[in-house]
C-alpha cells in the first residue's frame, strides 16, 4: 500500500492549485528547457523538481497519492507547461499519462507498490528500434518472462523509474504471436540507447530503451491488453480511448499559446528592418495575430468540448451504471479535435514565426524553438494529418479503423 | 399588456422543442428558400408559418409572449434553419434578433403594445441608401418627429410589422447634428425600395426602406436604444455580441448544410474520369475530415465564448451591465472566425464536389453564394481579425465594440 506520507505529501501540495505551481516554476522550467536542448533530455534536477511539484502524479487516483484530475484540468496543466517550453511540456504530458495508463488494468497491489515511490515516472519505448537491436521478443521463463527488446520514442527515459513494454509490440518466441502479458521493467534493468537527435522536441529524451535477456517476474506483468478500459479506477480518464491523444493536442495548444504570447511581446519592441513603424502597428501583423488567436482558441474549444462530452458520456464505472467504452459517435469528435488542434497549431506557429521576421529564426528567440516543437508534435501518429482522412472516411460510409478503439501507444 | 391569448399561444408551442419545430418545417422551409430565390424575399406564407411556430419570438421575454432563449439555444435554432436554407436562416436570425434588440431600452408599456401582435416582426434599414433617396433627416414636430429617411439592408422588410431607425442614422437639418433618438415606424408607414438584387442570401429581402412621415413621441426610443437593458433578465439583452454571434450562427448553419450535402453526394457520385465513387477518392475524405474539424472548432469556440459572457454578466440584479473586454473580445473574435472559417469550409467542400456543385439545382451552389455573403457582413467580416489583433497587441478596444450599433 502507498504509505500515508505519500498521501500527506500529495495533500500538502494540493493546497496550491496545479496551474499556480506551474506558473511559480516558470523560470526554473525555462532553464530546464534550455539545458534540455543541449542534453536532449530533461536534466535530472528539473525532473526531480517537477516530480516534487506533483507534475507527473496529477492523473493518478487519490488512493495512490495522485490528484485524480479529469481531462480539462490535465489539458490545462500540460498546456501551461508546454507554453513555457515544448520539451518540458512533452515530458509532463507523456509521463503523467503513462503513469496513468499503466495502472488501468494493473493489479492494484503492483499499482500501490510503484506509486509508493514519490518519484514514480514510467516511460515506454514502443516505436520501431533505431540501429542494431536485440529484436522484440519474449519467452516464458518459469513463472515469469525473459525479454529481448528495443523500442523507440521512450520520452523521459533518462529519468524514468519504470519502462512499460506492451504485448502488441513483441513476439512470443514459442507461439509467434504477441505474448499473453505486457511488462513493467524497473530502472536499472533497461538501458537508454542514445537515438533521439531531432530538431523538434529536442529536449524530450525520447530515446530507444533496450532490455537484454531481462527477466520479468510474474508480479511485474500486466494483462496483454494492458491499456484497455479500467474497471478499477473511477476517473473516466481510465476508460477514455483518447487519453493519449488529447495529451498530445494539449502540448500543441501550449506551444501555440506560447508562440502567440512571445509574438505579442516581440511586437511591442521590434521595428522591422526597412519598416517605418513598429511590428505591432503593421496592419498585416494585426490581422495575422487576430486570425491566429481565433484559430488557436477555436481548436482549444473543440478539444475541451469533446472531452467534456466524452467524459459525461462515459459516466461512472460500469458497476455503477456507466460505460466501459464510448460509442463511436462520442469518440470520433474527440479524436478529430485532437488532430485538428495539432495541425492548426502547426499552421499558426508557422504563420507567427514568419510574421516575426528574422527574429523568429534566431536561436535565442523562443519562436525559433516553438516552430520546431509545433512541427514535431503535429507529426505524432495519434494526431497527425492522416486522421483527417481516417475520420473523414467514416462520414461517407467507411468503417472506422479498428485501432481507434483503445490507446495503442503513448 | 400582452393579452393572455398571446401568452397561451406561446405556452402551447413549448410542448414541442423549438429545434423539433424547425425540423418539422423542413420541407416548407426548403420550398420557401426556393421561392425566395425568385422573389428575393421570403414568401409571406412562409413567414406566417415561422411566426406561427414562434421562431421570431424565441428571444422575446416570457412576459411578452416569447421563449426567452439564451445564446446557445438561439445559435442552435438559427444554425438549424440556415442549414436548410441560408436566406431562411438569415431571416430567422435577423428578425428574432431585432425583435429583441428594440426592447432593450424601450418602455415596458410600448414593449407590451408591440408584442401584443402575434405577428410582431421588426426590420431595420440601417445601411447606406441605394439610388435616389429623400435624405436621412429628422426634425422636431410638436412632441414627435418628422422623419425623412432611407436605409439599406432591411432584411425581412416585406413581412415586417415595424421598422427601426437607429440613433445616429439621421441628422437634424436645423442643427446639422445627429438626432439623439431612435424611431419605431409601423407597417404601412415605411415603403420598401427594391434594391436587393444579390447572389448571396438572395432570398432575404434585404431591400432599402424609405420613410417620409411623422413619428409620435410614444414611438421614439432613447438615444442609446441598443445599450444594455435594465429591464429584462435574459443576459442577451446586455450582451454586446448578440448581433455578431447571430451572424456567426447563420454561417455555421450554411456550412453544416454544405457538409451534409457533400456526404450525401459523395456516396452516389462517380466523378467524370475517376474510376471510383467520390467517397473513395483519397483526397475527398481528407478534405471532408479537415473541414468537419474546422467547422466544429469554430462552433465550439463560439458556444464557449457566449456561455462565458453570459456567466460573466450574471443576473440583472447584482450582475454586470457589460462583460469584461477580454471576454467580449473573444466573443467577437469567435463570431468573426465562425463566418470566415465557414466561408473557407464551404469553398473547399464546393470545390471537392466538382461540377455538380455548380449546377443551379444543387444545394451546394446556393450555399457557396450564401456562405460568402454571410462572411461579408460588417459584424463578422475579415476586418475584425485586424481589429481584435490590435487589441491583443495592446491597443484600446475600438469604441464601436461597446454596444451594438447595427443589426
Amino acid at each position: 500500500m502507498v504509505r500515508p506520507e505519500i498521501i500527506e505529501r500529495q495533500n500538502a501540495i494540493k493546497q496550491t492549485p496545479m496551474l499556480e505551481r506551474i506558473a511559480s516554476m516558470k523560470e526554473m522550467l525555462l532553464q530546464a528547457g534550455d539545458e534540455a536542448q543541449e542534453l536532449r533530455h530533461l536534466p535530472a534536477w528539473a525532473s526531480n523538481e517537477m516530480a516534487d511539484a506533483g507534475l507527473y502524479r496529477f492523473v493518478l487516483p487519490l488512493e495512490l497519492g495522485g490528484e485524480d484530475v479529469t481531462a480539462r484540468a490535465q489539458i490545462e496543466n500540460v498546456e501551461a507547461a508546454s507554453a513555457i517550453d515544448g520539451s518540458v511540456g512533452w515530458c509532463v504530458h507523456i509521463n503523467s499519462e503513462i503513469n496513468g495508463l499503466v495502472i488501468r488494468r494493473m493489479d492494484p497491489k503492483l499499482a500501490h507498490e510503484i506509486c509508493d515511490d514519490w518519484y514514480v515516472l514510467v516511460c515506454s519505448g514502443l516505436g520501431p528500434p533505431n540501429g542494431p537491436n536485440p529484436g522484440r521478443k519474449a519467452r516464458r521463463d518459469g513463472d515469469g518472462w525473459r525479454l529481448n527488446y528495443q523500442g523507440s520514442f521512450a520520452s523521459g527515459s533518462p529519468n524514468a523509474t519504470w519502462n512499460f513494454v506492451m504485448a502488441s509490440q513483441m513476439t512470443d518466441e514459442d507461439t509467434g504471436k504477441p505474448p499473453e502479458r505486457s511488462f513493467m521493467v524497473p530502472r536499472g534493468e533497461f538501458e537508454v540507447v542514445d537515438t533521439w537527435d531531432t530538431a523538434g522536441m529536442r529536449g524530450s529524451g525520447s530515446h530507444d530503451v533496450r532490455m537484454t535477456d531481462c527477466y520479468v517476474p510474474p508480479e511485474h506483468t500486466l494483462p496483454e491488453i494492458a491499456l484497455g478500459s479500467s474497471e478499477i479506477w473511477e476517473n473516466p480518464t481510465y476508460r477514455n480511448p483518447t487519453h493519449a491523444t488529447y495529451n498530445k493536442a494539449a502540448v500543441a495548444l501550449g506551444v501555440g499559446r506560447g508562440a502567440v504570447d512571445s509574438f505579442i511581446e516581440l511586437a511591442q519592441v521590434k521595428t522591422p528592418w526597412g519598416s517605418g513603424s513598429m511590428l505591432k502597428e503593421q496592419p498585416q501583423a494585426q490581422y495575422r495575430i487576430g486570425e491566429a488567436e481565433a484559430t488557436l482558441q477555436a481548436a482549444r474549444a473543440f478539444v475541451m468540448e469533446t472531452q467534456e462530452a466524452l467524459e459525461e458520456h462515459l459516466g461512472p464505472l460500469p458497476a455503477q451504471g456507466g460505460r466501459l467504452t464510448p460509442d463511436w459517435d462520442h469518440a470520433w469528435p474527440a479524436m478529430l479535435a485532437c488532430a485538428h488542434a495539432a495541425q492548426s497549431i502547426r499552421q499558426i506557429v508557422g504563420l507567427i514565426n514568419n510574421t516575426a521576421g528574422t527574429t523568429g529564426s534566431r536561436m535565442d528567440s523562443p519562436l525559433e524553438r516553438k516552430l520546431r516543437d509545433a512541427h514535431q508534435s503535429a507529426t505524432h501518429a495519434l494526431i497527425s494529418y492522416r486522421h483527417y482522412e481516417n475520420i473523414g472516411k467514416t462520414f461517407v460510409g467507411h468503417d472506422p479503423p479498428p485501432n481507434y478503439r483503445q490507446p495503442e501507444r503513448a | 399588456m400582452v393579452r393572455q391569448e398571446i401568452l397561451d399561444r406561446q405556452e402551447a408551442l413549448h410542448d414541442i422543442p423549438i429545434l423539433d419545430r424547425i425540423a418539422n418545417m423542413r420541407e416548407a422551409l426548403v420550398q420557401a428558400g426556393d421561392e425566395a430565390q425568385e422573389l428575393r424575399h421570403m414568401p409571406a406564407w412562409a413567414v406566417k408559418e415561422m411566426v406561427d411556430a414562434g421562431i421570431y419570438r424565441m428571444v422575446v421575454p416570457a412576459e411578452l409572449g416569447g421563449e426567452d432563449l439564451l445564446a446557445r439555444q438561439q445559435i442552435e435554432v438559427i444554425e438549424a434553419a440556415s442549414a436548410i436554407d441560408g436566406s431562411v436562416g438569415w431571416c430567422v436570425q435577423i428578425n428574432s434578433e431585432i425583435n429583441a434588440l428594440v426592447l432593450r431600452q424601450m418602455s415596458r408599456e410600448f414593449a407590451h403594445e408591440i408584442c401584443d401582435d402575434w405577428h410582431y416582426l421588426v426590420c431595420s434599414g440601417l445601411g447606406t441608401p441605394n439610388g435616389p433617396f429623400p435624405g436621412r433627416e429628422a426634425q422636431r414636430e410638436g412632441e414627435g418627429w418628422r422623419v425623412t429617411y432611407q436605409g439599406a439592408f432591411a432584411s425581412g422588410c416585406h413581412s415586417a410589422t415595424w421598422n427601426l431607425i437607429l440613433t445616429g442614422e439621421t441628422k437634424d437639418p436645423t442643427t446639422g447634428e445627429n438626432v439623439d433618438a431612435a424611431f419605431m415606424v409601423p407597417e404601412g408607414e415605411f415603403e420598401i425600395v427594391d434594391t436587393w438584387d444579390m447572389a448571396g442570401l438572395r432570398g432575404s429581402g434585404s431591400h432599402d426602406v424609405r420613410i417620409v412621415g411623422y413619428v409620435p413621441p410614444e414611438h421614439v426610443l432613447p438615444q442609446a436604444a441598443l445599450a444594455p437593458t435594465q429591464t429584462w433578465e435574459n443576459p442577451t439583452y446586455r450582451n454586446p455580441n448578440q448581433v455578431p454571434y447571430n451572424k456567426g450562427a447563420v454561417a455555421l448553419g450554411i456550412a453544416r448544410g454544405a457538409l451534409d450535402e457533400f456526404t450525401t453526394l459523395a456516396v452516389t457520385k462517380t466523378p467524370w474520369g475517376a474510376g471510383s465513387l467520390l467517397k473513395d477518392l483519397p483526397e475527398a475524405p481528407v478534405r471532408l475530415g479537415e473541414m468537419e474539424a474546422t467547422w466544429a472548432a469554430a462552433r465550439a469556440f463560439l458556444m464557449e465564448t457566449q456561455e462565458d459572457i453570459e456567466a460573466d454578466l450574471g443576473p440583472l440584479d447584482g450582475g454586470k451591465e457589460h462583460p469584461d473586454w477580454p471576454l467580449a473580445r473573444r466573443g467577437l473574435l469567435a463570431s468573426t472566425h465562425a463566418a470566415q472559417a465557414c466561408r473557407h469550409v464551404v469553398d473547399v467542400i464546393h470545390n471537392t464536389a466538382g461540377t455538380t456543385a455548380s449546377r443551379m439545382s444543387h444545394p451546394l451552389e446556393r450555399k457557396l453564394r450564401d456562405a460568402h455573403q454571410a462572411a461579408a457582413h460588417g459584424g463578422v467580416s475579415w476586418r475584425h481579425y485586424g481589429n481584435m489583433g490590435r487589441s491583443y497587441l495592446g491597443e484600446d478596444p475600438p469604441p464601436q465594440y461597446a454596444t451594438p450599433t447595427r443589426a
